[in-house]
């Protein structure tokens, strides 16, 4: 919590209220009246609040940080009235799991809390003069110069978009699924285009390989989750939208709900179990949704609107591909401006779909090739057997079972390409030794070795793991999984797979 | 048979497995299918016509569709990247 004291503050006893078992680290902060600021000589210092505005931001700030960082319990007092030269003009704690959360977190308080919240210090000058001192003024958005008319002059000034086409973007509520590659520019370009409520939907944390085409990201922020990155980064944009995260995944169990509550939603997911997902609760809730996905240079984008007849993504692929016959960007590598152009796109389309301007897309798969710059708009039927929104949909609801991402963890020798995998025997060393692997290229990295948070593997190559039967490799390939390792795989019977399989080579 | 021109288009990762995006050959087969299972044993595309759409002269056709000269041929396949 954050609050304004009077009285002096108590160090020992706030930080010994922070201390819960699952607290792992505690950093504080502490802030004194020095004798001397900017050259001159201090006696006593008088600090003055406006206190309604002063809660309201310091709350806020706090609420920042619990998005930004995975903290357990919170303090920040700030002392207003007279203080004398040594005393404590304010103090932060936080506790989390592990330090870096909590020096992280005391830091960003501590420094916005000095930038917003609205403290003045009038200082006491030996001989009697005094002068009041602004709390650390940061350059604010709120300029003369800042108006919503002046920002979104250039778009108004279109004679399809005028003031009455802005009103509808202002008015209109967009959810963006997934934050990455596609999301970037998406979110970009909606947020300064003025759609006055965004929605992000992401539960990945940012990582070095994400930079080079998630141009929302700032690489001092590797670790953090991206969902409250992106956010930020778009109030920083545009102040006059409003930006909702929902820090997770799209799950079966919650998406429903979550498409109630938008008019509109962009899938800039990765994965077709997601994909699927999305067409289908598009189709239940009657939400309409622009598709976008990218293989190395090219890409599909549609627009799925059942509620008026059109076809859904069904009609062209009724089942969830089989994992792994249509590699990822994680696999097969992609070109950043890629899904830079086909995220730029989607914005486009859904700012036209919003304000009704003319080509919006109907029963159309669009197919663009940035290698050769052919494109293709090609008329998608509707399928009256479709799964989902044919005439006897055998889809009636959300299932979780359907959308599994980890479908495809388990995997058997024959329809492999071993080739294509780095393969790691996480066997113990004794086990290895009297039934070693033989005649295929293999790494042997101990289970009992292996940290969760620190792994020996990358997000680069694709990791096949083998233990003895496919108990224990299925059990890690599982955890690793969960931390955003998508690219294991385990092997189904282990090692005697590869005496009785029959693999490709 | 006749010999007939066909154009042929290549996306994702029949793009990548092809190494080309499009080129136009002369042939004598009849149907999108024909023309497809040729054409994977030829260059060891991965996927097969159960996995894919074709598009003839841009519009979505059934794989045993009857090809004539002239006829500009797409293979799609399913795409998921971000």
């Amino acid at each position: 919590m954050f609050e304004l004291s009077d009285k002096s503050i108590d160090a020992e006893t706030l930080k010994t209220a922070l201390q819960t078992p699952e607290a792992g680290a505690c950093a504080t902060f502490e802030g004194w009246v020095r004798n001397h600021n900017e050259g001159e000589s201090v006696d006593h210092l008088e600090y003055e609040s406006y206190p309604t505005i002063a809660y309201k931001e310091g709350e806020r700030i706090i609420a920042e940080a619990r998005e930004r960082f995975d903290i357990h319990k919170v303090h920040c007092v700030h002392r207003v009235g007279d203080l004398a030269i040594g005393d404590m003009a304010v103090w932060v704690g936080v506790t989390s799991s592990h330090r870096d959360d909590a020096f992280k977190a005391c830091r960003y308080i501590i420094d916005e809390t000095k930038a917003r919240v609205p403290i003045w210090k009038k200082e006491h000058y030996p001989g009697g003069d005094t002068g009041w001192i602004n709390s650390e003024v940061r350059e604010e958005s709120e300029s003369p110069a800042l108006t919503e008319a002046a920002y979104y002059d250039r778009q108004t000034r279109l004679p399809q978009v005028g003031e009455a086409g802005q009103q509808k973007l202002r008015e209109s509520r967009v959810l963006v699924i997934g934050a990455g590659g596609l999301g970037s520019p998406a979110l970009s370009y909606l947020a300064s285009a003025g759609v006055g409520t965004i929605g992000i939907c992401e539960g990945d944390m940012l990582e070095a390989s994400n930079l080079h085409r998630q141009t929302l990201y700032r690489h001092d922020t590797i670790g953090e989750p991206k969902a409250a990155l992106a956010a930020q980064r778009l109030r920083e944009q545009n102040p006059f939208i409003a930006v909702q995260t929902h820090p997770e995944r799209l799950t079966p169990e919650h998406a429903e709900a979550l498409f109630a509550e938008y008019d509109l939603v962009l899938d800039c997911t990765d994965n077709f179990p997601t994909k699927f997902l999305i067409n289908d609760a598009a189709v239940l809730t009657k939400t309409p949704v622009i598709f976008a996905s990218i293989y190395q240079y090219d890409g599909q984008l549609f627009l799925v609107n059942t509620g008026n007849g059109g076809p859904c993504m069904r009609c062209l692929w009724p089942e969830v591909p089989e994992p792994g016959c249509v590699g990822s960007c994680a696999e097969v590598g992609v070109l950043g401006a890629v899904p830079g152009v086909f995220g730029c796109m989607q914005a486009i389309e859904a700012i036209k779909f919003i304000i009704g301007l003319p080509g919006v897309l109907g029963r159309e798969l669009v197919l663009f090739d940035c290698l050769t710059y052919g494109v293709q708009k090609i008329p998608f039927p509707k399928h009256a057997d479709c799964p989902v929104c044919g005439d006897q949909p055998r889809i009636k609801d959300i299932q979780a079972a359907n959308y599994d991402p980890n479908a495809d963890l388990e995997v058997e020798i024959g329809n492999l390409q071993l080739t294509d995998f780095r393969i790691i025997d996480i066997r113990e060393v004794d086990e290895v030794v009297s039934n070693p692997i033989e005649g295929i290229a293999h790494e042997c990295i101990a289970m009992s070795t292996w940290r969760l948070d620190a792994p020996p593997i990358n997000h680069e190559s694709k990791f096949l793991l083998s233990c003895a039967r496919g108990m224990r490799s299925k059990s890690l390939a599982g955890k690793l999984r969960e931390r955003g390792y998508t690219n294991v795989y385990s092997l189904i019977g282990g090692a005697e797979a590869f005496k009785t399989g029959v693999p490709k080579l | 048979m006749s010999d007939k021109s066909i154009h042929i288009q290549y996306f994702a990762i029949l793009r990548e497995q092809r190494d080309m995006s499009e080129e136009t050959l002369q042939t004598t087969v009849n149907t999108p299918r024909d023309l497809y299972d040729g054409l994977r044993v030829k260059h060891d595309f991965s996927l097969d016509t159960d996995r894919l759409r074709v598009v003839v002269n841009e519009e979505f056709v059934e794989w045993d569709a009857t090809l004539v000269d002239g006829d500009r041929v797409v293979f799609i396949p399913p795409v998921a990247g971000g």
